[in-house]
């Protein structure tokens, strides 16, 4: 698990194929946001593609967190994005509607309301699966908030963002 | 020992309506399992159905809430239901069975179906939205629910 991020410029444009070996990697109905996520920061617990199937199972590599609130929930840190420290320049970005975040003690919770993404920012851009291009995108924040803002957009519902420590 | 063979008759005499409780959707026949054909679409979202009362807790579809008290047909709900909210988006549902080994809580390795039932919610210009996806997997001669397969991504 790593607690900082790697280069990842080399990621940009890959497929999931090109980073997962594992039978997820071929999967096209899969949001593939957490599962490029947990590839590139080496988290692998609870869903992973590793234990997707037996035959996964038995092959070789390292398995990757496929589930976006597995990673929300044990962040050491989670906050709405605009309470982001000034210092903290690398983190988790986070992205659902409001009614999939819930206060759980003092912990916020989210939920597996499908829309949900999650991101890796780093200086100002957003290293992120997108499952429309099917490749990994570096977006400016800008434009990765005005993206999910709109395709988040649910009556009654705001899209919300969240920051969160790399895992430990 | 009358208690026993009591017992062994009740059992006996639930054994055919156990099988028979699986009827096709079609035509309300009984289910002809054939062990080399993979359960088709209708028969993926019957035996969802029929396990609707599974609870979450414990398998892959949990929430991180520590009285998780849904069931499988709550995550049916979830699954469907968001992809008919919203009017300006369209919902392609896909999904099937494919032969996998699948691992029981015994230890025990045996060939079965792993089945899918996927939502890719899609906006008008065809970008993706958001997918919800309920993977199971089933015994191949009975197509029995296997609990510890199902997961949720």
């Amino acid at each position: 698990m790593l607690t900082s991020p790697p280069s990842l410029t080399p990621f940009t444009g890959k497929k999931i194929g090109e980073i997962c070996s594992f039978s997820l990697g071929k999967n096209n109905t899969q949001n593939h946001c957490a599962h490029f996520v947990s590839h590139v920061m080496e988290y692998e617990f609870s869903e992973t593609c590793k234990n997707f199937t037996f035959t996964d199972k038995q092959a070789a590599g390292k398995g990757a967190t496929i589930r976006v609130e597995r990673l929300f929930n044990v962040s050491p840190e989670i906050d709405i994005w605009t309470k982001r420290p000034l210092t903290l320049m690398a983190c988790l970005i986070f992205v659902t509607i409001s009614s999939n975040v819930r206060q759980h003690g003092s912990q916020l919770i989210m939920g597996d309301n499908p829309r949900k993404h999650v991101g890796i920012y780093n200086n100002g851009t957003v290293w992120n699966y997108s499952n429309t291009h099917n490749k990994v995108m570096a977006d400016p924040e800008k434009l990765f908030i005005d993206k999910f803002k709109h395709s988040y957009r649910t009556a009654g519902q705001t899209v919300e963002f969240f920051y969160g420590r790399f895992l430990k | 020992m009358k208690f026993h063979i009591m017992l062994l008759m009740l059992f006996i005499a639930i054994i055919p309506f156990a099988h028979a409780d699986r009827i096709d959707p079609e035509w309300g026949d009984p289910v002809k399992i054939d062990p080399a054909v993979p359960p088709s679409g209708i028969h993926v979202i019957q035996i969802l159905l029929e396990n609707q009362s599974l609870p979450l807790m414990g398998t892959g579809c949990r929430s991180d809430l520590p009285n998780d008290k849904r069931t499988l047909q709550h995550r049916l709900a979830l699954t469907l239901g968001y992809a008919i909210d919203n009017k300006r988006n369209h919902a392609v549902l896909s999904g099937g069975c494919q032969a996998e080994k699948i691992e029981l809580r015994s230890g025990a390795i045996i060939n079965a179906w792993h089945c899918k039932l996927a939502v890719v919610e899609k906006s008008e210009k065809n970008e993706f939205i958001s997918s919800s996806n309920i993977h199971f997997g089933v015994k191949k001669d009975t197509w029995e629910f296997i609990p510890e397969s199902l997961r949720c991504t």
